[in-house]
């Protein structure tokens, strides 16, 4: 099972170093508007984070029109910058947002950084994870149960 | 940093502005470069609500970068309150946006004809109409500016009806529920008919070694993480952990400082907050710390969710009113928000109105017939809609306590300083306290040395004056550096700090490339303080000033940790002045302001001193 990019709401408190921090390391600035990983803030009572969610089958890549977009073998989405025109297609077909236009890339989608992503090894709350759904899975009904048992 | 917008909304202009880098050096940013740009433009003497006053927005050089709490900005203006510099501090997400759209800040002159508001998007400027947000709180007013402009990523700045109708102790807003609180800065907005400022953009922060700033960066991440207060207490319980050192030291200022302890205190603790009322964590932009606690309150037909409460706003509307109850705490707090009202002054004066009832001098008739006795929610709740919309009594309370008191005949236990209301600690309790009260710079704030923290948290003895002067002189200055980069108290906690000088002088030479000293960034703070200083004196402020309400220095608390205790404050006043080189007037010496390369000012200085001395001699 691939690992995918997992964020605790629970425990993201909004505070955007993983945006600055992808700036950073993939391209040596400091600007969220560059980042693969993007806070979202609603009012007073969400804050959380959005990056690429790793989609089986995933809509972005059939919406392609030329064919610029394919999932790798980790389920991570390469994109081939020859043949993407910036059309934004993809950026209409992701559920979550998570395909971002780019001032002088063509798009930008998050890549994991090669398995070890500093975003998740950064955040001062641990809100971020990379990890497969199973665990995930696993980690909530442990969760739910805990829970329940001490109410 | 290099280029700030000067906007004139008179005849609705704006042109770029270049900051010379020997300004930055002098200065740093945020608030020092505010204070600088006030000093030079705006004459002492105008009055604060004419087109003539300037408003700067500033950003520090670490907005917008990894630097922890670097991402807060600054507001200089003159105040309506106190009638001196005006400068408040807000966080939330709104500096680093100033950052995005190209600017390090903005200054807005002049006065529009109509209500209006501005959209800077990557550099451009749109003066548009505001009319249909006018009333509009500040989360209506945030919500509707995002959907008109197509941005729900960009920052809005702005004030609720309270700035609108030129309350003094208003405040403007960002993020829903971050506040430049203190001075009535809100007002002067409103005076210029600015409803809001909403930014973005795409600009990235220049950065001179990147590679050396993330390891630095990352080193105080880690400290902050082992630190006690910004590792610890904030995140766990905000500012609220407060209440429990105030009580137990006797320095809860309590029913408008006439006790140190408050009786109810059980049901505003932190804990009982945490375990009933808060139901997440938040942060600032790229803090780590996540101090921000958001609250939910249910009752019969409404739910509110809120930011806050902070400590001082806990205690300015608990224990200063005699209330315990937590409900409506958290609803005076939202309304606050909504309005656009400073917590700290509109629980100050709605506390000193309450002493004022007891005492007859405000009667029922008066008050349009609320009850407005020690304890009553219901009342405090009523007074923060009425001061507001300045209705009924309201339109009395809005002028802040020191004008209340004045009218009323009050003045002995009118609770503030230079017209500033004072916040949650008694420095009968905490006497270096009282220094820091008496000679901060904006009026009576606890944040421009927080010497309560040395004195509640470590050996220092609290009750002696002895080396006080040179403690609240060095917290002083040294916060003065803070604020003018734009970071926040809880990694500087003077008692306990997350990241020190040595730390802060890396940074700088990281993210700037400029080496700067130990003794320089001390000489820059004093620089900073001594200029604003400056600005007051040439706006009427003197010794007089310089002082606390008779309540500090006559009465003595009569039980708890604090009983039978006043503030010595003229001895340390006089050590104080020694230390900082201002003569027995309060007024900086011309040795001092040529010492931190304040030509100009030493020379404005000396004019006005001979002025006054050819007047007396007359």
């Amino acid at each position: 099972m691939s690992k995918k990019l997992i964020v605790d709401s629970e425990r993201c408190v909004g505070c955007g170093i993983c945006e600055l921090i992808c700036s950073a390391f993939t391209e040596k600035v400091f600007n969220p508007t560059i980042a693969r990983i993007r806070i979202i803030r609603l009012g007073t009572a969400v804050d959380t984070a959005i990056a690429c969610r790793l989609c089986e089958d995933p809509p972005c890549v059939s919406s392609c029109p030329r064919d610029a977009l394919r999932a790798n073998e980790n389920g991570v989405i390469v994109i081939d910058e020859a043949k993407c025109t910036s059309c934004g297609w993809c950026i209409e077909a992701c559920e979550f947002g998570a395909i971002m236009p780019h001032p002088h890339k063509k798009i930008v989608i998050c890549n994991l950084c090669e398995g070890d992503p500093p975003c998740v090894k950064y955040c001062p709350k641990d809100a971020l994870q990379l990890t497969t759904l199973g665990a995930v899975s696993t980690k909530s009904r442990r969760l739910r149960v805990k829970e329940l048992f001490e109410k | 940093m290099g280029q700030i917008l000067h906007i004139n909304l008179t005849n609705r202009k704006a042109k770029i502005l270049e900051l010379k880098p020997d300004l930055l050096r002098k200065f740093l940013g945020a608030s020092g470069l505010g204070a600088k740009l006030l000093y030079d433009n705006v004459k002492p003497e105008t009055d604060p609500y004419s087109p003539d006053n300037w408003m700067i927005f500033m950003t520090g050089p670490v907005a917008g970068t990894l630097v922890p709490t670097g991402s807060r900005y600054a507001v200089v203006t003159k105040s309506p309150l106190t009638g001196s510099m005006a400068e408040a501090w807000a966080g939330g997400h709104y500096g680093h946006k100033i950052k995005l759209s190209g600017y390090d800040g903005f200054i807005v002159v002049g006065r529009s004809q109509k209500p209006v508001y501005l959209w800077i998007d990557n550099g451009n400027i749109e003066f548009r109409d505001a009319n249909h947000l006018w009333g509009k709180t500040t989360h209506e007013t945030e919500g509707l500016i995002k959907a008109e402009v197509g941005n729900y990523e960009a920052g809005v700045a702005c004030i609720g009806p309270a700035g609108e109708n030129l309350v003094r102790i208003a405040s403007i807003m960002n993020d829903e529920h971050n506040a430049l609180g203190r001075c009535g800065v809100g007002a002067v907005m409103g005076s210029k008919n600015l409803k809001a400022i909403a930014v973005h953009g795409y600009h990235e922060v220049p950065v001179a070694n990147m590679d050396e700033l993330l390891k630095i960066v990352f080193e105080a991440y880690d400290r902050i993480k082992k630190n006690a207060p910004a590792g610890n207490v904030f995140p766990q319980w905000g500012t609220l952990s407060t209440v429990n050192s105030a009580n137990e030291a006797g320095i809860l200022p309590t029913r408008n400082f006439r006790f140190g302890t408050f009786e109810e205190v059980e049901k505003i603790r932190p804990e009982t907050i945490r375990g009933n009322y808060i139901f997440k964590d938040a942060s600032c932009y790229t803090c780590p710390v996540a101090c921000k606690k958001r609250t939910k309150v249910r009752d019969k037909h409404t739910e509110i969710i809120s930011g806050g409460p902070e400590y001082e706003t806990l205690w300015a509307f608990s224990a200063h009113c005699g209330n315990s109850d937590m409900k409506s705490i958290i609803k005076a707090n939202n309304l606050c928000n909504l309005y656009g009202l400073d917590t700290i002054s509109t629980g100050g004066v709605i506390g000193f109105a309450m002493e004022c009832y007891e005492k007859k001098l405000l009667t029922k008739k008066e008050l349009d017939g609320q009850d407005l006795s020690f304890g009553n929610s219901d009342a405090i709740v009523e007074s923060v809609h009425r001061i507001a919309y300045r209705k009924g009594y309201g339109n009395l309370l809005a002028e802040g306590v020191k004008r209340v008191a004045e009218k009323l005949n009050a003045t002995d236990f009118a609770m503030h300083v230079k017209g500033l209301e004072m916040p949650g600690y008694d420095p009968r309790g905490a006497v270096g306290m009282g220094l820091a009260y008496a000679t901060s710079n904006r009026g009576c704030c606890h944040n421009r040395a927080w010497v309560v923290g040395v004195e509640m948290y470590t050996d220092i003895d609290r009750f002696t004056t002895k080396g006080k002067a040179k403690l609240c002189k060095d917290i002083q200055d040294y916060t003065a550096v803070k604020d003018s980069l734009s970071m926040c108290i809880f990694v500087f906690s003077p008692n306990d700090p997350a990241i020190d000088i040595e730390w802060l002088i890396r940074m700088l030479k990281a993210l700037t490339g400029f080496a700067v000293t130990e003794k320089e960034l001390w000489t820059i703070g004093e620089r900073i303080w001594n200029l604003v200083r400056a600005f007051n004196v040439r706006a009427g402020i003197r010794r007089k000033d310089d002082t606390l309400p008779k309540r500090l220095l006559e009465e003595t608390l009569p039980y708890g940790p604090s009983k039978g205790r006043v503030v010595k404050l003229e001895k340390m006043l006089d050590e104080y002045y020694r230390l900082r080189k201002w003569n027995k007037k309060g007024i900086p010496t011309q040795e001092k302001l040529l010492e931190l390369d304040l030509a100009d000012v030493a020379e404005d200085l000396g004019a006005l001193e001979k002025q006054e001395k050819v007047c007396q001699d007359e």
